[in-house]
């Protein structure tokens, strides 16, 4: 499903170059719950944006599916990305001004769906996450737990294939956190694959298999 | 479209969560959208809307042209070789106007009235309302009178039949009320049929304006050709009075608007520039707040928006406030044109500016969207184009490269007021000097008393009357001096004629001497304080049977006399009265020794260096008679005489009408045009240089605040707190300084073009350009200090932390 081969990143610096990522390779399976882990600044984080193809400036060879991604253009992988790929993030990123169900509805509009389906989708998942009640709230008025809820609702209210979690649980306390990663799992086991980068190694538990990152290298792959 | 109106729906709820902002921008682009509104509804009434008459495009002004290149009247015997020989006018129509006495409605009242030849109503193919136009060129034809007299003097009454009027004494039964939309000439209410065969007046006489009709499917250039052609024709044929004689035909609507077009389109391009400005902020405004939803934009990527759809959410913003700007906008011009409605140079206006009208509102929207469009563009491409992942993870730069790009909007908004400031001064200053020219007379406390003597008078009789009028006048309580004439100063009205000078060239033609004509009491120079430089005043000795005497101004002596005495000189003016233009055409001339000379006046323009002018006693020229202005001077303000003065006149004068005004206002309304140009020059620099001071403020804040954790560090490293002020004003005057280098050499480069607007200042005016430049490096300074200064007093410990 993802195949990284060799993949690198790096920024020019004076004299040379600051490598993120060295030849990183790597397989995930369809329905794989995959964890990255690391020290800071080891590149987890990277390698979830260049998965996600938020990050367009590397090298190597990445094949999801059976698209080769290196070979496409920014549009194109755009259009890949949201076919494929739903993304929840420590900070939530909710958008402040639009409500619940709003923030529900964005990706969906985004996807050019018709408003009418779209309603039904979101009702649909405001249903499934229990979060009815709070449809007409805005962010601030909810609690940090309640706000991953709906960012978790949000990633994957379009299907994804893939979901891709950047500390999910890292503004959370552990409640809240065993929460969203039980949702995770529930997830999983629907067949929705799962690449979490986080620091917990409770949270670590909930997956398959465990990726360290050292300095850009894959250590276990 | 449903996502669009979505898009719509999160605009106005982020507008409204960011009040201040949103405030800032919409008020901001109302100024500049309303400006500009305001100008466009002025220039759309003007010179963009065809005149309301049946075929505006056929209508043409013809005149004649003389040596100097410039539109003179028509002859009447030329306008009568141009109707014989055109093919390509369907109707030349003569007439000639000015203000005189009228009564025959509820009261004596002064009115603008016309002659015009029988055809005048047929070219403009303007039916009357009521009543008719003219069936020929006899009195019995009658009068035709505007919608507004018929309304203001005869209560809309609708028995014409038994309305008439009285021109100067000749009484006219009404044949017509003309409709409200007809207004040419311009202020006209009273139209008499002008019979040319009773005017016997040479070739040299330009006495008509001509109005004509194209005949369908007609050029302009077509019918120039035409009659240039013949005018060359008649040049060949009467060289002694045609000789680089002319024709100019423009289609009517140009004519109307030669004026007041050069004035409106300096203004059009000043305002465009203070809409340049708004936007420019605006963009800024835009940028800073797009700089600060990066998160948001970037989870909006995240979430699958493709990059078009997060620029249209961002045009749509900026849209949502320039339709809400230029709604605003449409009322702040609505309020601005209502205010300068009453400005003398508004009413001035051949149109009046129509603001209601459909253009104007289509104006405002089509500038708000492009607005922007323009410059809403510009962050949407900007913020669309940062790193995701960077952003996502917050470690993004703090946006340095909008830094450069609000620095570049910093040094355009300075360089465009520079322009306007400039444009400001040359006007402002030009004015100045314009205003404090000396006219050569003392204009405060006087008083003119416009009125007229009855008619039936005249010789001995009509001077008789004149002189019991100014005795009147002298007599009042307060008035030290008192004179009249036939043509007041600044009055807008007066003659200019050949004449000849004993042993000199005839008259005839364009090189003979000519000369401005006015007819005065005794008593004039002295009332007006006009120095006599020579010789001695008009007595009651010059009285009808004595010798004709002439009085000359300076001018003339100094263009025909120089360094010689001309006291005791004889000249004929064979256009000045009856007697003369009998005698001339027998070969004889009426002399008039010239017995003084005054000082030089600028009694039509205070701008327009004095003519050569003529004096004649109206003691000794009771042909004069006719509309007259009684001159008093009171050492009290000379409003205070105007009951006192009123009561006499009636007095002596029964049931004449009156118009009582002062001088320092007439002699003020001639340069009200100038006036009006350096207001709304004067507005709009204000206003280029308080949104400057916006935007530049607006910059500084959001510089410091980003510079917050720069700052911290520097201050806990030890630097002084002026070191940190110093460093945020440097980078702020850096800016405006490239930008003044820019404006202020586009305002060089400019000045050419506006060398026709300014007077009696050089358009490199140093001072101003100096003052300018002062003007916004203080600005600069003021709009910096207060973020500068927060800058300086951070605690480093507190920037650090919230880092």
């Amino acid at each position: 499903m993802i195949a990284l081969r060799n993949i690198e990143k790096s920024y020019p610096v004076a004299g040379g170059r600051s490598y993120v990522l060295r030849q990183v390779t790597l397989d995930i399976a369809p329905g794989e719950f995959v964890t990255i882990m690391g020290p800071s600044g080891a590149g987890k984080s990277t390698l979830l944006s260049i998965i996600g193809m938020l990050d367009g400036a590397w090298t190597g060879e990445y094949r999801l599916f059976d698209h080769a991604v290196h070979t496409l253009d920014t549009k194109k992988r755009v259009a890949l990305h949201k076919q494929y790929v739903g993304f929840v993030f420590q900070q939530y990123h909710l958008l402040d001004d639009l409500t619940v169900a709003e923030n529900l509805d964005i990706p969906l509009s985004y996807r050019d769906m018709k408003k009418s389906e779209r309603q039904a989708v979101v009702a649909d998942a405001l249903d499934r996450f229990g979060i009815v009640a709070k449809k007409d709230l805005y962010p601030r008025q909810l609690s940090g737990g309640q706000q991953q809820l709906v960012a978790v609702a949000r990633a994957i209210i379009h299907k994804p294939a893939i979901l891709l979690a950047d500390e999910p649980t890292g503004n959370l306390h552990s409640a809240q956190g065993r929460e969203i990663m039980e949702l995770f799992r529930r997830l999983n086991a629907e067949g929705t694959t799962i690449i979490q980068v986080t620091h917990s190694e409770e949270n670590a538990r909930y997956g398959h298999r465990i990726i360290n990152v050292r300095d850009g290298w894959l250590e276990t792959a | 479209m449903d996502t669009l109106g979505q898009d719509i729906r999160y605009a106005i709820r982020s507008l409204i969560r960011t009040p201040g902002f949103a405030v800032v921008a919409i008020v901001t682009l109302a100024l500049g959208i309303g400006a500009n509104t305001a100008m466009f509804g002025i220039v759309h009434s003007v010179l963009l809307q065809p005149l309301p008459y049946a075929h505006p495009d056929r209508l043409v002004a013809v005149s004649e042209t003389g040596t100097k290149g410039g539109d003179i009247g028509v002859s009447r015997l030329d306008l009568e070789d141009w109707r014989r020989s055109t093919t390509t006018l369907a109707r030349i129509a003569g007439y000639g106007w000015g203000v005189t006495s009228i009564s025959g409605g509820t009261e004596p009242l002064r009115a603008s009235v016309a002659e015009v030849t029988p055809e005048f109503f047929d070219v403009f193919a303007t039916p009357a309302r009521l009543g008719r136009t003219f069936r020929d060129a006899s009195p019995s034809s009658g009068a035709v009178i505007s919608a507004g007299l018929w309304k203001r003097a005869y209560g809309a009454r609708t028995d014409l039949a038994a309305m008439t009027v009285t021109v100067e004494g000749q009484q006219y039964p009404i044949a017509g009320v003309m409709p409200e939309s007809f207004d040419y000439p311009h202020g006209v209410d009273v139209w008499l049929p002008l019979d040319l065969a009773q005017d016997n007046t040479s070739r040299s006489a330009h006495n008509y304006r001509l109005v004509a009709d194209l005949r369908p499917g007609v050029s302009v250039g077509a019918a120039q050709a035409e009659l240039s052609s013949v005018a060359a024709r008649l040049a060949q044929a009467y060289p002694a009075s045609n000789h680089d004689i002319g024709a100019h035909v423009v289609p009517l609507q140009s004519s109307l608007t030669r004026n007041v077009r050069p004035t409106l389109l300096l203004l059009v391009a000043m305002v465009a520039l203070v809409l340049l400005i708004a936007a420019t902020n605006v963009a800024n405004l835009l940028l800073v707040r797009a700089t600060a939803r990066r998160r948001e934009i970037a989870v909006r990527a995240a979430l699958g928006a493709r990059g078009s759809r997060i620029a249209r959410q961002l045009l749509v913003e900026s849209i949502v406030l320039a339709v809400s700007g230029g709604a605003l906008g449409v009322l702040v011009a609505a309020w601005s044109v209502s205010a300068l409605r009453s400005t003398p140079a508004m009413a001035q206006l051949p149109v009046p500016p129509d603001m209601g009208s459909p253009a104007v509102f289509a104006f405002a929207f089509a500038l708000a969207l492009a607005t922007a469009i323009l410059f809403g563009m510009l962050p949407a491409m900007h913020v669309t184009r940062v790193n995701l992942a960077d952003v996502l993870k917050q470690t993004a730069g703090r946006g340095l490269t909008a830094q450069g790009l609000r620095g570049a909007l910093i040094i355009g908004e300075v360089a465009l007021a520079a322009v306007l400031l400039v444009g400001a001064g040359l006007t402002g200053r030009s004015l100045l000097r314009l205003e404090g020219e000396d006219i050569g007379f003392a204009a405060d406390h006087l008083l003119v008393v416009d009125t007229s003597l009855p008619a039936a008078d005249h010789g001995a009789g009509w001077v008789a009357a004149y002189t019991q009028l100014l005795s009147s006048a002298r007599q009042v309580p307060g008035v030290s001096s008192a004179a009249i004439t036939t043509t007041a100063p600044f009055s807008g009205t007066g003659s200019t004629g050949n004449f000849m000078i004993e042993g000199g060239a005839s008259p005839d033609g364009e090189s003979a001497p000519q000369a401005g004509w006015r007819a005065v009491s005794d008593g004039f120079f002295a009332t007006l304080h006009v120095p006599l430089v020579r010789g001695r005043d008009f007595g009651a000795s010059d009285n009808l049977d004595a010798p004709r005497v002439v009085m000359i101004n300076a001018a003339l002596a100094r263009a025909y006399w120089p360094g010689r005495d001309p006291i005791g000189a004889r000249i004929a003016v064979p256009g000045y009265d009856e007697e003369s233009y009998e005698a001339y055409k027998r070969g004889a001339n009426v002399w008039f020794t010239v017995i003084g000379v005054v000082g030089d006046v600028r009694d039509v323009n205070p701008g327009a260096a004095p003519a050569p002018t003529l004096y004649m006693p109206l003691s000794q020229h009771p042909e004069a008679r006719g509309s007259l202005a009684i001159i008093a001077r009171s050492p009290a303000p000379a409003s205070s005489l105007r009951a006192s003065i009123a009561a006499a006149v009636n007095a002596a004068n029964p049931g004449a009408p009156l118009r009582i005004s002062a001088l320092d206002a007439a002699i003020s309304a001639t340069s009200a045009t100038p006036r009006f140009r350096a207001l709304l020059i004067g507005v709009f620099a204000l206003l280029a240089l308080t949104l400057a001071a916006i935007g530049i403020y607006g910059v500084s804040a959001y510089i410091t605040e980003q510079r917050r954790p720069e700052f911290g560090v520097r201050l806990a490293l030890g630097a002084r707190p002026v070191q940190v002020l110093s460093r945020v004003i440097r980078q702020m005057g850096g800016y405006a300084v490239a930008g003044l280098v820019i404006g202020l050499a586009a305002a060089l480069a400019l000045g050419r073009l506006a060398q026709a607007f300014v007077y009696g200042v050089s358009v490199t005016d140093p001072v101003t350009f100096g003052v300018t430049a002062a003007a916004l490096l203080a600005s600069t300074l003021v709009a910096t200090y207060v973020p500068a200064r927060r800058a300086a007093r951070l605690d480093p410990v507190i920037a650090l932390r919230s880092e």
